[in-house]
């Protein structure tokens, strides 16, 4: 019962690797839900995928061409071709007849293509198998270490910063961004800042949950959080825990679920369980939210449509949806 | 003129308030182009438009009706040409001017309450880092009392009706308290109630000495409501008083051959005994 003698090790804190894991995986949600659920309300949600997955490619050229396989090094490249992904994006779009979400489908499947092209190059070269790059692809919690938790808490921090002081403008942007311009607010530099963000984020979490999956920690908790809250402050603080929630439970699991028989690598992946846990926080919240869940919903119905005594034609309640 | 007398002439000659731009202009375009993909929409547009008047901007789908409010708020790029308020550069008056644009513009499934759309209408006022005070609430609780929505002021803006909706925009620019008022289809499908309450907010508005230039595609009532009319297409077909410039010749001139709307044109005229 070795994974029984995991989770004990694992609740009690007592491995200091684990606190470290377990401290970087919840700063990470944290962030990534809160500026995540931003980004989905300002229409931005499959930017941070693109920019993810478009940071493979860097990851490869970085640890190829400059031969250093230390963590920062890899994460710049994948920060260089994330924003030459974005970049490409707003060229794309520039163009007559191309829609964003063509444009997007496009430079995400492209870049995806050459990095796992390149990631295979790097499995040639002597040493290339232990670079660790499958753990960037699906995520690998189980190796961040202090470095990594550090530069995602600087990250994290500086964003949720923003996020605090800038709160009031960027309500105000993502509501009604041309009424934002009328009034003289630099409205292109305000969605530059959400998108580098985003950006930043995601390539601070591959290591974590993966180029594949880390757009589930920046869109699934602010959709959960939609389902609890009218008050946007509301959302983005919901949407922080849930992204936290997620993404510990998540590595939690990796961690102590028993490896299938005869795998070479021990532990599960932690991208696709932080998905998966996401998910689990997005289901239950859209059944059982209050007000706003199914099952509120169906008793309201339900009580709406009961025959009323004495007011046979009574209206129901003028509501736009 | 079948269409209510005290409208024919402003209540009182329209002088600027006290604290006002002192311009002769509200809005003075100068041979505006504005292209989309090296297609105009706006073809050297010149216009003026005085202080404390209020003005229909009307013309077909296309006209580019919202693309010159937009123009002159300067969030659409201008090939060529210049926009003055009250005489100065948008930059000097932003203040001074509140835009409400198409209620379709935005998602109303967005976070926000009634009252924190209408405090928007404050930001302007305050900076970025700056929160709304007791001062800016006492505003925006008072723009949506003047709009008749103040008991909506907690609720989830998709919780309203499109009419209601449309009030929250106009409580948000009443609360800018500007002196040039752009709108965009302020009225556009919206029950008969709001409509009504619209354009008595517009006039107590133009009524205070300020300006209001709206959108409106509703030739039925355009010359009831508005003291001048700018007719678009791409260029400007003619502005002006609305009486002399709304002519069956001037609407064949904008709406070209689009036959239902020259029908539409007719009626209107002959409501009004042209």
């Amino acid at each position: 019962m070795s994974w029984a003698a995991d989770l004990i090790r694992l609740a009690t804190l007592e491995d200091a690797n684990t606190r470290i894991v377990l401290l970087g995986c919840g700063i990470l949600g944290a962030a990534a839900g809160s500026v995540g659920s931003l980004a989905v309300l300002r229409g931005r949600a499959l930017v941070g995928d693109a920019v993810a997955h478009a940071a493979l490619p860097g990851v490869c050229l970085a640890w190829l061409v400059l031969g250093d396989r230390s963590l920062p090094v890899l994460l710049l490249g994948a920060l260089g071709s994330g924003l030459l992904g974005v970049a490409t994006i707003a060229a794309i779009r520039a163009q007559p007849r191309i829609r964003e979400d063509a444009a997007i489908a496009l430079v995400l499947s492209t870049f995806f293509g050459a990095g796992i092209v390149l990631s295979r190059m790097v499995q040639n070269v002597p040493g290339g198998h232990r670079a660790g790059l499958d753990g960037l692809i699906l995520g690998s919690a189980a190796s961040l270490v202090r470095q990594d938790v550090f530069a995602i808490g600087v990250v994290a921090a500086a964003a949720l910063g923003a996020v605090l002081l800038f709160f009031k403008e960027l309500r105000l942007l993502c509501f009604d961004r041309s009424f934002a311009a009328s009034l003289g607010r630099p409205v292109g530099a305000f969605d530059l800042a959400l998108l580098a963000a985003v950006c930043l984020i995601a390539i601070a979490g591959l290591p974590a949950v993966g180029v594949v999956l880390v757009v589930a920690l920046l869109v699934i908790p602010g959709a959960a959080a939609r389902f609890w809250s009218d008050r946007l402050a509301a959302v983005v603080i919901l949407a922080g825990l849930f992204g936290a929630a997620a993404a510990l439970a998540g590595t939690a699991l990796s961690a102590v679920l028993p490896a299938p028989a005869g795998a070479r690598v021990r532990g599960w992946p932690t991208g696709p369980l932080i998905a998966l846990a996401a998910a689990g926080l997005f289901a239950g919240s859209l059944v059982a939210a209050p007000r706003r869940g199914l099952i509120a919903r169906l008793l309201g119905a339900r009580r709406l449509a009961a025959p009323q005594q004495g007011a046979p034609d009574a209206l129901p309640e003028e509501r736009s949806r | 003129m079948p269409h209510d007398p005290s409208l024919a002439q402003p209540v009182r000659p329209p002088t600027p308030r006290a604290g006002a731009p002192a311009a002769r202009a509200a809005l003075e375009v100068h041979d505006l182009t504005v292209a989309y993909r090296r297609t105009p929409v706006l073809l050297d547009v010149d216009l003026e438009i005085p202080c404390g008047s209020m003005t229909a901007i009307v013309g077909p789908n296309g006209a580019g009706k919202s693309t010159l409010l937009k123009a002159a708020l300067g969030l659409v790029p201008a090939a060529t040409g210049a926009v003055r308020l009250f005489g100065k550069t948008l930059r000097a008056v932003r203040r001074s001017v509140a835009y409400v644009p198409q209620r379709e513009s935005v998602d109303w499934e967005f976070p926000v309450s009634v009252l924190e759309v209408a405090l928007m209408g404050r930001y302007g006022h305050l900076g970025w880092l700056r929160r709304p005070g007791a001062r800016d609430r006492a505003i925006a609780m008072e723009a949506l009392e003047t709009m008749g929505i103040a008991d909506l002021a907690g609720r989830q803006i998709g919780e309203l009706s499109g009419g209601q909706q449309q009030r929250t925009f106009l409580a948000r620019a009443l609360a800018q308290q500007a002196e040039l008022y752009l709108m965009d289809e302020p009225s556009a499908g919206v029950d008969a109630a709001t409509e009504r309450a619209i354009v008595d907010v517009l006039r107590r508005l133009r009524d205070q000495g300020r300006t209001v230039v709206a959108v409106h595609h509703d030739l039925s009532t355009v010359m009831a409501w508005f003291d001048r009319v700018v007719l678009l297409n791409v260029r400007v077909v003619a502005a002006g008083p609305a009486a002399a410039t709304l002519t069956a010749e001037t609407l064949a001139k904008t709406y070209g051959g689009r036959l239902t709307l020259l029908e539409e044109a007719a009626a209107v005229m002959r409501r009004a005994g042209a």
